[in-house]
């Protein structure tokens, strides 16, 4: 047994590390909110103020809120991001349960090959994927040498591209192949098949990994901007990250409304993870995922 | 990251020039600049004005045009994001042959787009007898507009038309300049002696005024080099000539500033705030910083916008900055639509208002003469006019195809020379042979 003095010194050690921790994180939040309730001069003063000198403006959050159709944006991002959260949770359980439970001629290759789309960076598909979301111009082949969906300017084409997702299948092929071999087993001399045995053993004992899952996908679509902005013209489709441009110019930006519309825009994500993160830490720690 | 981003860009680029969209039609003939507009038409503006004044003010004109037009041209204007995104979302339209009527776009833009062949030669309609402009209306836009949007490499077409106009220009907090007893500099060295004097550090060595702030832009070294009295182009356009003398000149004077404590490279536009607050006494850039200095300012303060420093005064030359519009090939009927509605936007009662609304330059001398112009920048922005008379001293960058890439060289090479991490004589042999060979590799 280890002295009271070395448990209390490992204690506070570890109580340091912590809190240091903690406050990175909370940081850029605490930037965030402080420099959106500053005027612009305070904004933009360097070094930055540790609280506004000049009185709360919480009429900044007015003035953001009423220079772009944020209801609409705010609509438009939660479909998107409500639909690819949904189809990918679909696509990546299916995948990641025959990658994990089922034998298959080239399986292995077949995965290798999942995770090598993984590695490859979004600009690369940006253009391939544009040309397939676009209507093929008048006397050429639609279907050749890309297929074309004749999306642009839709949900769709926010939506499609982002239905399946490597990670999330390699996340959860790894939760799967923890479940006991035996729980199988038994699931089959009861008679069930695969499909009763996903959904009545794996699931149920894999929420973490599937909350986690799904939270990765709707962070990753609350957050999209680029793909967006490539698929889309029309401004009553388009997601709340494009919204946020309207504070940044050539020539300047006007960081206190800026902060002031990320912080309503960043809301639903911090409640979503405040909400989930019990689910996300035992997802993370059960698959051996680390970031 | 960064050179991951650079492999991506120019990935988009050779797939978007490589393989674009067939083209509807070829360069436009005298017969399609002269027709009428028979019916209808629909047409989009891509554009990335993405915030208010300047993304407001271009939706009031595009409906006053769509309102008194009488033609029935409806244009719809479409922001889609910086100036990059505009540029990657472009390429990607090229290849998937889903272009707009017109785009904003830079100089070296509309290089990468005429490569596929889907920009419209504008010499046509600019001189059409039926849609065009005469002669006088032609001469009372600036030349230097003209000029940069002529593309040697494209047989000196002219492939886009004057848009979102501003120019390069120093800031003097005259506050300052009285305070520390210096005079406006008018020279290189006068201008290195007022950094000096007007910087100030406390009792502990910390600085509490510097006397130069200068963020790290091709543009900015490409006008020190003009105002230096040197070019940025070879006459024959196969090598740079800004790695000569001029060049050396201006890495050497930034060498020195930087390394004594005199000037800083802001992160950001955090030196709006410190110029308007009398922390900074000059620093250089866009015209269309005067709002956000404006802005920024806790209590009035007295502030001048001109020329650069000159080695020759009487030659001044600056950098003339901003974007312009350049119309894709579609049909005879678009494409009118299309230059109907740059040449309205380019006229005077259009530039001046403009000017009044987005902070940025008119396209019209004859613009100086508008009332409602005259007002305003006597009541709400005297540096408005101080700018708008160094339109004439404005010179156009290089238009060649690989410009793009140019300027991430030099602003490597500036880097590196305000780190202290290359000599000025290494950076400037080193950037040189690097821009020439991504000439080389253009041709």
């Amino acid at each position: 047994m280890r002295p009271a003095r070395a448990r209390w010194s490992g204690s506070v050690g570890k109580h340091l590390v912590l809190i240091l921790t903690s406050v990175l994180v909370a940081y850029p939040f605490y930037f965030m909110l402080n420099t959106s309730l500053k005027s612009f001069f305070e904004a933009t003063t360097v070094p930055p103020t540790f609280f506004p000198t000049e009185g709360l403006r919480l009429d900044n959050y007015a003035e953001a809120w009423s220079k772009a159709p944020w209801p609409r944006y705010f609509a438009n991002t939660l479909l998107v991001a409500g639909a690819n959260t949904l189809g990918e949770l679909v696509t990546a359980v299916l995948a990641a349960y025959a990658f994990a439970r089922m034998q298959f001629r080239g399986k292995n290759v077949l995965f290798a090959l999942f995770l090598a789309t993984y590695m490859m960076p979004g600009e690369a598909t940006l253009i391939p994927n544009f040309v397939m979301m676009s209507k093929a111009p008048p006397g050429t082949n639609p279907l050749f040498p890309i297929p074309r969906l004749n999306l642009y300017d839709t949900y769709w084409a926010q939506i499609l591209p982002f239905l399946a997702s490597a990670f999330s299948v390699f996340l959860l092929r790894q939760q799967f192949l923890a479940v006991p071999q035996e729980l199988h087993d038994a699931a089959r001399i009861d008679g069930a098949g695969h499909v009763r045995f996903l959904w009545s053993i794996v699931l149920p004992i894999s929420v973490p990994a599937l909350v986690t899952v799904a939270i990765i996908s709707f962070y990753g679509s609350w957050n999209a901007f680029q793909w967006p902005l490539i698929v889309t013209s029309n401004p009553d489709i388009r997601p709340i990250q494009v919204g946020l441009n309207a504070f940044r110019a050539e020539a300047g930006s006007s960081y206190h409304l800026l902060m002031a519309a990320a912080a309503f825009c960043v809301a639903p994500i911090v409640l979503l993870y405040l909400v989930g993160q019990r689910y996300l830490v035992q997802g993370v720690a059960r698959t051996g995922i680390r970031g | 990251m960064r050179k991951l981003s650079m492999l991506a860009v120019t990935a988009l680029i050779f797939a978007a020039c490589a393989g674009g969209a067939p083209a509807t039609s070829q360069g436009p003939t005298s017969t399609e600049a002269d027709i009428d507009i028979t019916g209808p038409v629909s047409i989009t503006l891509w554009h990335a004005l993405t915030s208010d004044p300047q993304k407001g003010a271009l939706e009031a004109a595009v409906k006053k045009f769509n309102d008194t037009n009488g033609k029935g041209i409806t244009v719809t204007a479409v922001v889609q994001g910086n100036y990059t995104q505009l540029y990657q979302k472009t390429l990607g339209a090229i290849q998937a042959g889903a272009l707009p009527e017109l785009a904003h776009a830079y100089e070296s833009f509309v290089a990468d787009y005429t490569k596929a062949d889907v920009v419209v030669d504008l010499d046509a309609y600019v001189n059409s007898k039926k849609n065009g402009l005469d002669k006088a209306q032609q001469d009372d836009i600036y030349k230097p507009y003209f000029d940069t949007n002529r593309f040697a490499q494209y047989g000196n077409k002219l492939l886009s038309f004057p848009f979102t106009k501003s120019l390069f220009v120093m800031y003097q907090n005259d506050d300052v300049l009285k305070q520390a007893g210096v005079s406006a500099p008018k020279s290189w060295a006068d201008f290195e002696q007022a950094v000096m004097k007007t910087t100030v550090k406390d009792a502990s060595g910390k600085t509490t005024r510097y006397g130069w702030a200068q963020p790290l832009d091709a543009s900015n070294f490409n006008a020190w080099v003009l105002s230096m009295g040197g070019g940025l182009m070879a006459p024959d356009g196969k090598t740079v000539a800004w790695d000569g003398k001029e060049g050396l000149t201006t890495l050497q004077l930034m060498d020195r500033l930087w390394k004594g404590g005199y000037a800083y490279t802001p992160t950001g536009f955090d030196w709006q705030n410190d110029f308007a607050n009398s922390k900074l006494a000059f620093t250089m850039g866009s015209t269309s910083s005067r709002p956000f200095i404006a802005a920024a300012a806790k209590t009035p303060f007295s502030w001048t916008i001109g020329a650069p420093p000159q080695t020759d005064p009487t030659k001044a030359r600056t950098v003339m900055y901003g974007a312009n519009v350049a119309i894709f090939k579609s049909t005879p009927q678009k494409q009118l639509a299309s230059w109907l509605f740059v040449k309205w936007f380019s006229e005077k009662e259009q530039t001046a208002d403009w000017a009044t609304k987005s902070y940025y330059m008119t396209v019209r001398k004859s613009a100086a003469d508008d009332s409602a112009l005259k007002s305003y920048w006597s009541s709400k922005d005297p540096q408005g006019k101080q700018a708008f008379d160094v339109i004439a001293s404005s010179i156009p960058e290089p238009n060649v195809r690989g410009q793009q890439e140019i300027r991430d060289v030099i602003f490597d090479m500036l880097q590196k020379v305000t780190t202290g991490k290359a000599t000025p004589e290494q950076a400037i042999k080193d950037g040189g042979a690097k821009a020439n060979q991504i000439l080389k590799e253009n041709q």
